[in-house]
């Protein structure tokens, strides 16, 4: 086509559309090379179109462990049927692409994937192959994490499906409800007015009987356990409402005034707003409900009879096993090294940003990651025994104990509902003299005008628009009493590896000496590091690519573990050594020395950097008069650095806290929110009155959290901040509505100045202003 | 207007049954995941053409 539009190139790169689906590109899948695209199907597919071949997966599991007896008794997996939690699908692309996996392996059955729970459902046929169908998926561009089916899970959907069924039988009752009552208010006559109000009863009876048996259960619950709850007056007011419509039902005079149309589309409405709530959050759940993700799935156990290494499912590991851990490979369990040296990053457990020297000797941690050599280990714990295995533990442990916060609606029903009883029985003692008949009629009208719909209503719409309205800014909150909780903390702990920092290393500063030939020395960097796994090399060769340095061909490289590189360059000899330098400088957390012929020719200093928008983020909380703390489990001087970097006052910065003391912390202080990320912060995360997970952060936390952030870093807390108040500021100026035309209508039905008739219209009205007002909610969210 | 006899009963009836469909629809779990059937919907029942997802 001959038509070009004039195409803003800050609009695109800020909005970028998948160039296979053209749906929108999701911040972590920009920036990088070439075209964009929104998930790994629409780019395998693209590449199949294009005749690629697949590529192979880039984990280095070959999932041999799937076709283990041990583990497929273990996952239910006998017949041959297994779900997998597959990373990042996103559009009908993936879909496409897993539904077509019969196709591609010879030996699956079937396979559907439920696209909101990125569960994938596989059937392979006897002696087909789940570790071939995993690796296929893993070649599309989904790493797949096998599901245990959990009861939980089942019972969920069990729950979920009866909730609906109640709410399918409500919705058709009222809606033939209606008929009749238009009839009926619009003077039926004395003949058709006795049957419409009898077949009315009979529409009703499935709603009292079937569909509200929930508010009933929950009433009695609640009733039990001495408490008051928003269902107690809902249920009295269907039990009056019902047994005056019955009344009235044998009294032909009165035959109008059954009210069982306003009871049933009350008893609708109030399930059809727990059932969405109920849906919103399972969903803001299960997008969080990632797979135990902390230790690998499998590991290389050594078989006795045939002195080899075979994969194994992680739990099936025993004490005294030998496992091998190539670099680059997590520990699956707490053991001993026998053989090997190595460097471990232990940021999973202590926060040290430092990577950790480990010799024949040394204990290693599940969940720690093995960085440059292969390490043979014997294991000392598994499973839920390890370190880790203990802290997820905790975390559970936490989460249960958690102190149910009263929340306002529950607080203010408990006053309304006890108010609005002692005002009927008032009515009723001052009325009954007078007329029986009009003492019943004028009781009947304030219980309708009283109605707690709006009430019970208000504050889950409320809550419900903010979450979904979070979720389009990248947070993903868990329920809908968080920004309650959220609104009333008046401090804040923050991470500092991985949430207010990057979380890797960086390259903070490279200095070449004065007098040496820069473009030579980088480039003989760059050569000598290129082939080099570990982080610090890493590091080093994504700063001089960014840089543009052109390599010159090094020969003779050798690395020796620990120690440094060393390699011929042009005819010099060059060689890279870690400085003893403190590293208490700043950011910095390590320095490298660049030698020429024994000539110290530059100095590479590593660390931690402070994220893009932290400081900015942290300026804005204490501008909402919160207290923003550091809590680290690094060292004080990198702590303070960083405290310094995003203007947190030294004061407020704890340093060298484990997971324990962290958890201290937060428990002392119960007004406080935690944002971090680690497995080190899920205990804390799960203490606090309202736990944020960061973007990165291990998947653990995400069960801990009750917030979880799409995009790395802190820079939406004002904002989430901002909203949960706003929240909170809408659900009360409803419970203000509610309270004024409550007020009103209550007076006007006491004296007898409304008919049930008129309250049954009144009610519908204001509940619809209120819904109104929490739909249309706060500002910063939107 | 005496047909009112005979069609109420009917209607009652019409609508039990179709509450009786929805709680068999229900009950299949045909509401469990209202996200994946309109990607399904957009993608061709047929073969993909040269679509070879072997490795070659």
């Amino acid at each position: 086509m001959a038509l070009t539009l004039p195409i803003d190139a800050a609009a695109v790169s800020a909005d970028a559309l998948c160039v296979h689906c053209g749906t929108a590109v999701p911040e972590h899948r920009k920036g990088g090379p070439g075209e964009a695209y929104c998930c790994a199907g629409c780019e395998t597919l693209a590449a199949v179109f294009r005749g690629a071949s697949l590529p192979k997966g880039t984990s280095g599991e070959d999932y041999a462990y799937l076709d283990d007896a041990d583990f497929r008794r273990l996952y239910g997996a006998n017949d041959g049927a297994i779900d997998f939690y597959l990373e990042g699908v996103h559009c009908s692309a993936c879909v496409w692409l897993v539904d077509r996996l019969p196709q591609a392996v010879p030996g699956v059955k079937s396979a559907a994937l439920d696209l909101s729970r990125s569960v994938a459902h596989i059937t392979v046929a006897p002696g087909g192959s789940l570790a071939e169908a995993a690796r296929r998926l893993e070649s599309f561009g989904f790493r797949p994490h096998a599901v245990k089916d959990g009861d939980a899970e089942l019972l969920q959907k069990k729950e979920n499906r009866k909730l609906l069924t109640r709410l399918g039988v409500a919705a058709a009752s009222v809606m033939n409800l209606m008929l009749f009552a238009i009839a009926l208010y619009s003077g039926a006559g004395q003949e058709w007015g006795v049957y419409f109000a009898w077949a009315s009863f009979a529409f009703y009876l499935p709603i009292v009987f079937y569909s509200a048996v929930p508010f009933y259960a929950s009433t009695f619950a609640s009733l039990r356990a001495r408490r008051m709850s928003i269902d107690v007056p809902i249920v009295i007011g269907i039990a009056v409402g019902t047994a005056l419509g019955v009344r009235n039902l044998f009294h032909p005079g009165q035959i109008e005034e059954i009210y069982f149309d306003s009871l049933g589309t009350l008893v609708f409405l109030l399930l059809a707003s727990r059932y969405l709530v109920r849906r919103a959050q399972q969903k803001s759940l299960s997008s969080a409900q990632v797979v135990f993700r902390m230790m690998p799935a499998s590991c290389r156990r050594l078989v006795p009879e045939t002195g080899r290494y075979q994969t194994a499912a992680v739990e099936l590991l025993r004490a005294g096993d030998r496992v091998e851990v190539r670099a680059g490979e997590t520990f699956a369990a707490d053991g001993t090294v026998l053989a090997g040296e190595s460097e471990v990053n232990t940021a999973v457990l202590s926060g040290e940003t430092r990577p950790e020297a480990v010799a024949p000797g040394s204990v290693v941690f599940a969940g720690t990651v093995n960085l440059s050599g292969v390490l043979h280990v014997q294991v000392d714990t598994s499973g839920a025994a390890t370190r880790v295995g203990r802290i997820v533990k905790m975390v559970q442990d936490a989460a249960a104990r958690r102190t149910p916060i009263a929340n306002a609606a529950d607080r203010i029903a408990f006053w309304f509902t006890f108010a609005v009883l002692a005002l009927g029985a008032l009515t009723l003692l001052y009325w009954w003299p007078k007329d029986s008949s009009l003492a019943l009629n004028h009781v009947m009208a304030l219980f309708i005008v009283t109605c707690p719909c709006a009430l019970a209503m208000s504050a889950p719409v409320a809550s419900l628009v903010s979450m979904s309205r979070a979720a389009k800014h990248g947070m993903l909150v868990k329920g809908p009493d968080v920004f309650e909780k959220l609104a009333t903390v008046d401090r804040i702990y923050l991470d500092k590896t991985g949430t207010l920092t990057e979380g890797e290393f960086g390259v903070v500063a490279f200095t070449v000496a004065p007098g040496a030939d820069a473009a030579a020395v980088k480039g003989a960097a760059l050569a000598l590091e290129r082939g080099s796994t570990h982080p610090i090399a890493r590091a080093i060769v994504a700063h001089l690519m960014a840089e543009g340095v052109c390599e010159i061909p090094a020969v003779d490289v050798r690395e020796t573990l620990g120690a440094g590189v060393d390699g011929v360059v042009a005819g010099r000899r060059y060689s890279l050594r870690r400085l003893d330098a403190p590293a208490a400088a700043g950011e910095v957390v390590t320095s490298i020395a660049l030698y020429e012929d024994n000539r110290q020719v530059a100095v590479v200093r590593l660390g931690d950097r402070v994220r893009a928008g932290a400081a900015e983020a942290v300026a804005a909380l204490r501008g909402a008069k919160l207290d923003v703390h550091l809590l680290s489990g690094d060292n004080a001087a990198a702590a303070r650095a960083a405290a310094a970097a995003v203007g947190i006052a030294p004061e407020n910065v704890h340093a060298g806290a484990s997971p324990e003391d962290k958890l201290a912390v937060v428990k002392a202080h119960p007004g406080a929110a935690m944002v971090g990320d680690g497995a080190n912060d899920s205990a804390a995360l799960a203490a606090a009155r309202v736990g944020v997970a960061v973007h990165g952060g291990m998947e653990v936390s995400l069960r801990a959290a009750d917030v979880y952030f799409l995009k790395p870093g802190v820079g939406a807390l004002p904002r989430l901040v901002a909203g949960a108040r706003e929240t909170v500021a809408v659900i009360y100026r409803n419970f203000g509505f509610s309270l004024v035309y409550n007020l009103i209508g209550a007076a006007a039905a006491v004296t007898g100045h409304m008919s049930p008739l008129a309250a049954a219209v009144l009610m519908p009205i204001s509940s619809f202003t209120i819904l109104a007002s929490s739909v249309r909610g706060g500002r910063s969210l939107r | 207007m005496n047909v009112l006899y005979f069609i109420l009963p009917l209607s009652f009836l019409f609508a039990a049954g179709c509450v009786i469909v929805f709680i068999r629809a229900t009950l299949d779990g045909q509401w469990d995941d209202l996200d994946t059937p309109a990607h399904r919907i957009l993608l061709d029942d047929s073969e993909p053409p040269q679509g070879d997802l072997h490795d070659r």
